[in-house]
């Protein structure tokens, strides 16, 4: 039950900063098999583990670049929205799930890679994978969605 | 003094009395009624698509402070007042849970004993700073869930304060629906680790994966 937190200075997370956590979040999935143990088994787990935290990384990093530039692209068609409108807009209607086929497709290539392939395909580990990411989703786009907010309101002077 | 990350005893109480309801937002349509007895509900009353008794009912024509008194039957339910005019569509949805945060140098005590956002203000613990309201932010429910032998609940968005600049030092879970013997019932107070500070820009507390054994609130 611990809760975490982001923190950005100057506005919103960047998408760098949503991949890290989202891929840290997955990596701590991981439950190695003696971890501490001098054997060459558990040495090959660390090392696929060290080189698996980039690639999701990357992967990551772009997907959340992917839904703030679509959240983006919204606000920017949703100019004159009323401040009412856009309070509404920030808390309903946060869908992830048109972005699921693509992050998961990319993401599931990537743990195809490791040796904890068989793992990250049993059906409740991908539930489980999706919950992460398409929580985090939800995120960037209430976030986008509130500085949005923020900035009709700075304009308006309230 | 200091927070002691917990979920508090006095939740674990009044959820055995029944005074928590953290379903999520749902919406219902049923026979044009104008009475207190609700029929042909549909979608039916079910595992997925629950309603409980005490959970808030709105909608055109119904006043507030209106809820479900009694489960009649799959497809019927009591409410405590009946519309002002007949009704063929109601929402249902739990209780507004907030979270509030704390100031960094708090001079309180926060742990498993706390009772709920009164000891915040009580002892003016809350942050202030630009983004951030007195109270914290309401939270949006999500359906809490069964996963045997174990029950969890979660809440989505996390919570952010955007525009911000602040610091905290940890925060409460709090139900700001009144359904016992105090107002502003505690679930649950978290450490944040040490001062966590913003700058005209982004807070988010990040909860933990919704899953048995990780999720913010669950009965193991």
């Amino acid at each position: 039950m611990k809760v975490g937190f982001l923190i950005t200075n100057g506005g919103p997370h960047p998408a760098d900063k949503w991949a890290e956590i989202t891929a840290e979040t997955i990596l701590d999935m991981l439950v190695d098999a003696n971890p501490d143990d001098d054997t060459p088994a558990a040495a090959a787990a660390r090392k696929a583990k060290r080189d698996l935290r980039p690639k999701l990384f990357d992967v990551l990093n772009s997907h959340h670049e992917g839904v703030q530039k679509v959240e983006r692209s919204t606000l920017a068609s949703k100019a004159n929205m009323t401040m009412a409108e856009a309070a509404v807009h920030a808390v309903t209607n946060l869908d992830p799930e048109p972005h699921k086929p693509g992050v998961m497709d990319d993401v599931n290539k990537v743990l195809a890679q490791t040796p904890w392939a068989d793992h990250f395909a049993k059906p409740e580990v991908q539930e489980h994978l999706w919950k992460i990411i398409g929580q985090h989703t939800v995120d960037v786009m209430h976030i986008e969605r509130r500085w949005h907010h923020d900035r009709l309101s700075a304009a308006q002077g309230a | 003094m200091a927070i002691t990350t917990a979920m508090l005893a006095k939740f674990k109480r009044d959820l055995l009395c029944g005074a928590h309801h953290f379903s999520q937002s749902r919406a219902f349509t049923c026979t044009s009624s104008s009475t207190t007895t609700i029929t042909g509900i549909s979608p039916a009353i079910a595992e997925a698509t629950p309603i409980y008794v005490g959970e808030a009912v709105s909608g055109a024509n119904i006043s507030a402070n209106t809820f479900v008194s009694r489960i009649l039957s799959s497809t019927s339910i009591q409410l405590n007042q009946a519309p002002s005019a007949a009704i063929t569509a109601f929402t249902v949805v739990g209780d507004t849970f907030k979270m509030a945060l704390i100031k960094v140098g708090m001079a309180g005590t926060y742990g498993a004993s706390s009772t709920g956002y009164s000891d915040i203000t009580g002892n003016s613990d809350e942050v202030s700073g630009t983004g951030y309201t007195a109270g914290g932010q309401a939270m949006t429910n999500v359906d809490p869930v069964a996963s045997s032998p174990s029950a969890y609940t979660t809440f989505s968005p996390n919570p952010s304060w955007t525009s911000a600049s602040f610091s905290t030092a940890g925060c409460m879970i709090y139900n700001s629906t009144q359904n016992g013997p105090i107002a502003n019932a505690g679930c649950s107070v978290h450490d944040f680790g040490g001062t966590q500070t913003v700058s005209s820009g982004t807070f988010t507390a990040l909860m933990p994966v919704a899953a048995v054994g990780t999720a913010i609130l669950q009965i193991t």
